[in-house]
């Protein structure tokens, strides 16, 4: 059965971030930083730049699968942040508000290069193991990464969201901005396809 | 759809723990007596598991050059809308219009001056038509009166002088509206002026205050 990808995010604006009802609280340094940022400040952008780096390289990256173009995603996502910033209104999460926007720019990024990722880019990973269980562990770690970029496109912000960044139903219908019924059938479709995929390694579990 | 087809649909929201407490634990007494369901849902852990098994590669751009590449690609942005942009056009173009308008009244003033001082000193009709052919007695009613001084004299001055005033001539409206013309520009001009003097060090005091605030 095909499921029905209707990834209305792609075509919503950032600053419909202003209606979404959010809990997460800023802390006070953050919303003078977002505050300054928004007045032009290029030094506040940078120290939210810092805080929130690490996140937006981590969910572009599951969703690309390649470090370098999720790096460029991630730089383009910061960019139109700083673009959209002023019609940022706080009492949206502004983590929230990154996510929807670094999704954006990854898949506008995967279908701007469309490169398939090299096997020559598998990192090599530091074991104790000797070097053949350090080429399996790597060779399966390449399957779960390929797994997941397999997964159409409106799956697969759903499954990041869901199981690298812990987000809850809610919080994923807000940064997607689709109902929580969708993300439930879309994680649903996600994981059936990822266990069908990596039949092999969760036998091994 | 079969009760336990209907469970395995919910086994994910389950394994999230996003069903609402009610439904937590219909499905938890249902995984109590059915096995192929509790296999579901280890497979769910199994996957998790698995997933967090793929991690982030090690070599990532250090924070401090990602946050340098990033701030030297950021465009120059603003935050005025059109209407803003607009209204702050007009503010920095003021002066110059107020000059240019001055400059150009003057020069009329300047122009019409020297084919007065022209025509008193006895020019040819027929030559200063020729040399500002814009400027016709049918379009400017003082010129008609100018003209005919050439062959006047100094005691009909006065009449003539009474008669530019009824056209509105040089003596007259011309003058007059130039010279409101001029006092309004040059109000105008010296109003900018403030303003900017006092906007001016509005801001240089709310920097200073900033920084020392820092």
């Amino acid at each position: 059965m095909k499921t029905v990808i209707q990834d209305t995010s792609r075509n919503s604006s950032p600053d419909e971030a202003q209606k979404w009802g959010g809990n997460e609280s800023h802390s006070d340094s953050e919303l003078e930083l977002i505050r300054q940022a928004q007045a032009g400040d290029r030094h506040a952008f940078g120290a939210l730049i810092c805080c929130h780096r690490e996140r937006v390289i981590g969910v572009v990256y599951r969703m690309c699968g390649d470090i370098h173009l999720a790096e460029d995603a991630a730089q383009e996502a910061f960019i139109r942040a700083w673009m959209h910033l002023p019609k940022y209104r706080p009492e949206a999460p502004f983590r929230s508000w990154l996510y929807r926007i670094a999704i954006n720019a990854a898949l506008d990024v995967l279908r701007r290069e469309r490169k398939t990722v090299d096997i020559d880019e598998i990192p090599l990973m530091t074991s104790k193991d000797g070097p053949e269980a350090t080429m399996v562990q790597a060779e399966r770690e390449e399957q779960i990464r390929q797994a997941v970029i397999a997964l159409p496109d409106a799956s697969r912000s759903v499954l990041v969201l869901r199981e690298y960044e812990g987000l809850s139903y809610r919080e994923i219908a807000d940064v997607l901005g689709i109902p929580i019924g969708t993300v439930m059938s879309r994680l649903n479709y996600a994981r059936k396809r990822l266990r069908a995929m990596l039949a092999l390694y969760l036998e091994e579990l | 759809m079969s009760k336990t087809g209907h469970i395995t649909e919910r086994l994910s929201a389950y394994y999230d723990h996003e069903l609402s407490p009610r439904e937590q634990k219909q499905i938890a007494a249902h995984l109590d007596t059915c096995p192929a369901c509790r296999a579901e849902l280890e497979q769910l852990r199994a996957l998790s598991r698995l997933l967090q098994e793929s991690p982030m590669p090690a070599h990532i751009t250090r924070p401090d050059q990602f946050v340098t590449r990033v701030k030297l690609r950021l465009p120059r942005r603003s935050s005025k809308t059109a209407w803003q942009r607009g209204i702050e056009a007009v503010w920095r173009l003021a002066p110059v219009g107020l000059i240019g308008s001055g400059a150009f009244i003057q020069a009329v003033a300047i122009v019409s001056g020297m084919l007065t001082l022209a025509l008193r000193l006895g020019g040819e009709k027929s030559a200063l038509l020729s040399v500002f052919p814009m400027v016709s007695s049918s379009t400017e009613p003082w010129l008609a009166e100018m003209l005919n001084m050439s062959s006047a004299s100094l005691g009909e001055l006065w009449k003539i002088t009474y008669r530019c005033f009824q056209y509105g001539g040089p003596l007259g409206w011309g003058v007059t509206l130039r010279f409101i013309a001029t006092a309004l520009i040059s109000l105008l001009y010296l109003t900018w002026m403030a303003m900017w003097w006092a906007c001016s060090r509005h801001y240089r005091d709310y920097v200073n205050r900033h920084q020392s605030e820092q």
